[in-house]
């Protein structure tokens, strides 16, 4: 054994001593045995000694300080994110609960619009262009007749020639608001008219109105709004009858005045000597042109307005009215009545909460599975 | 959904029983650090608390006592770097020497506490980073592994620096006037010393 051996065995070495090679280098080697004996010294060199009394106590002292300055803030911490975790999780349900409940309710409504089978629109009736009302009565109920006489009746044409555009405006309810429409639309159908504009529209208490605006050949537009009269109840009819003969026989004269300006301006073309003739008469003729197309439009607006009357019908739906009958109830009819509202509505609310709840499942799993990871990453830190 | 992140909370009786018994080893590994009982009793207490504190974050990967001597290891060194900046690594020359036949028996001879009055001084009049390694191997039975880690350098390193150290040790010891006769120089040279 040498000297290396011998001083790397005894950074080894056990309570037992030494071995025999060891035993038997130390007699041979002087610094090893040297080595050996400062080595067992300084093992036993502070053995005697004492721990003074004021560092024991002095450590013990500073650590029940130590704890005690870090208790409360522990334990308010702890509390604090407690009740904060709590309250948070609290709004989240709470508002996450009522945001469903609006959802809900509101698709609910546009189900029921679009169940109407029409765009719903909220147009007044004041959107609709205010007529004319030369002549207004109020109808008996359900008999298509004003004081006795029947609205066709009373329509006066006093020239067969003239030109008169006609125009009604009736209001009417109805229980059956289904089979009235289709009836309406039926006799549409039948006098070989057509529906220029359509809207249906329901209201807070599921109410639906139906706004109409019909075309009807003239000839039977006195029968068929005494057919549409008898249905339902009305509740207002207006009419108006505009003539425009005279617009229409001054249209018609320019009219012919333009045919013949164009037929002496294409005349005149064929005479023209210089190309500055001919392009001043084809100018002239573009201008006609456009009058006489003007002219013709005019004309054919009248003609389709007379020849098909307008009809603006609205259609309203009505429900039974529920009498409340208002008597002073008891304390113990009100308790039970409140606590029947509440009861219905907090089923309402748990409801929707655990819709909710199931809603945001799959959301909270995922932002589950990212805090563990971020906990585990800084755990991990913490013990590098 | 939130979750509250709970620590485990740091009972003093809990501490004071898991470190007590060593709390010897702790105070007397300052005291040959720092060399003077004030500091020791400083360091030391600096030790149980900064060990107090870290006491809920303790897995057991290591020894409580290991783990205790590399919180005071490092608390001492910090402090010496503060009061002795300038670390000279080249303090103790690495060079050959050999001692006499005797001088075994004669330290061997001398009363236990001459002897240990010897040893203190030898190892006080260490330079700081060879009387580390020193006090944690030969005073206090560290392995080279434990005392590596609580000095925070390489095994080797550690090796290199004990080697000198006992060295020095030695040399220190056989300076002594009173317990040698004569001793031998550096490259073999031998001189006679006056007597005693």
């Amino acid at each position: 054994m040498n000297c290396n051996e011998f001083q790397s065995l005894l950074q080894q070495e056990t309570v037992q001593g030494l071995t025999p090679a060891q035993q038997e280098h130390i007699d041979r080697c002087n610094a090893c045995r040297l080595l050996y004996s400062v080595r067992r010294d300084c093992r036993m060199l502070d053995s005697d000694d004492e721990v003074p009394a004021s560092f024991k106590a002095g450590w013990r002292r500073e650590i029940q300080k130590e704890d005690k300055t870090m208790q409360p803030k522990k334990r308010m911490n702890t509390a604090l994110k407690k009740w904060i975790a709590v309250a948070a999780m609290f709004v989240v349900l709470i508002s996450g609960t009522l945001v469903t409940s609006n959802y809900l309710a509101n698709k609910s409504a546009l189900s029921t619009q679009y169940d109407a089978g029409e765009m719903a629109n909220y147009a007044s009736e004041s959107s609709r262009a205010s007529m004319p009302v030369p002549f207004a009565g109020t109808p008996e109920m359900g008999t298509g007749e004003v004081q006795g006489k029947s609205l066709s009746s009373l329509q006066a044409v006093p020239d067969k020639n003239a030109k008169i555009i006609r125009t009604v405006s009736i209001t009417l309810t109805t229980r059956n608001f289904d089979a009235d429409v289709l009836k309406i639309k039926t006799l549409l159908n039948d006098q070989k008219g057509y529906m220029e504009n359509s809207q249906i529209s329901t209201d807070y208490r599921n109410n639906r109105t139906a706004n109409f605006t019909m075309r009807i050949p003239t000839d039977v537009f006195g029968t068929f709004t005494d057919n549409i009269l008898v249905i339902g109840h009305t509740t207002s009819v207006s009419e108006s009858a505009e003539d425009v003969s005279e617009n229409y026989t001054d249209t018609e004269s320019r009219l012919e005045t333009q045919k013949t300006k164009l037929k002496r301006l294409q005349a005149m073309i064929e005479k023209a000597v210089s190309v500055e003739e001919l392009l001043q008469i084809e100018s002239s003729i573009a201008d006609t042109q456009y009058q006489l197309d003007s002219l013709n439009r005019t004309l054919q607006g009248y003609d389709n307005r007379i020849n098909y009357s307008t009809l603006y019908l609205s259609v309203e739906e009505q429900t039974d009215a529920k009498v409340v009958v208002s008597n002073e109830a008891s304390l113990g009819e009100r308790i039970i009545s409140a606590a029947g509202t509440m009861w219905k509505m907090m089923l309402g609310f748990i409801k929707d909460m655990i819709v909710f709840v199931v809603v945001i499942a799959p959301l909270a799993i995922v932002l589950l599975g990212v805090v563990l990871v971020i906990r585990k990453i800084k755990r991990r830190k913490a013990k590098k | 959904m939130f979750l509250i992140n709970k620590r485990p909370s740091t009972d003093p009786k809990a501490f004071e029983e898991a470190v007590f018994p060593y709390e010897r080893q702790v105070y007397f590994l300052c005291l040959r650090l720092m060399k003077n009982q004030q500091d020791a009793e400083d360091c030391a207490q600096d030790t149980m608390l900064r060990a107090f504190s870290a006491f809920a974050s303790f897995r057991g990967e290591a020894k409580v006592s290991t783990w205790l001597y590399r919180i005071a290891t490092n608390l001492c060194m910090d402090r010496l770097r503060k009061n002795n900046p300038v670390v000279s690594y080249d303090a103790l020359a690495d060079d050959g020497w050999e001692i006499a036949d005797d001088t075994a028996s004669l330290y061997d001879a001398l009363e236990e506490n001459e002897r240990k009055k010897l040893l203190s001084e030898a190892i006080s009049a260490l330079p700081d980073h060879y009387r580390i390694p020193v006090v944690l191997v030969d005073l206090h039975g560290l392995t080279y592994e434990e005392a590596s880690d609580a000095m925070s350098i390489p095994i080797g390193t550690l090796r290199s620096r004990i080697s000198r150290a006992r060295k020095q040790m030695l040399k220190e010891l056989l300076n002594q006037r009173e317990l040698f006769t004569c001793m031998d120089r550096p490259n073999g040279e031998r001189s006679e010393r006056d007597e005693l």
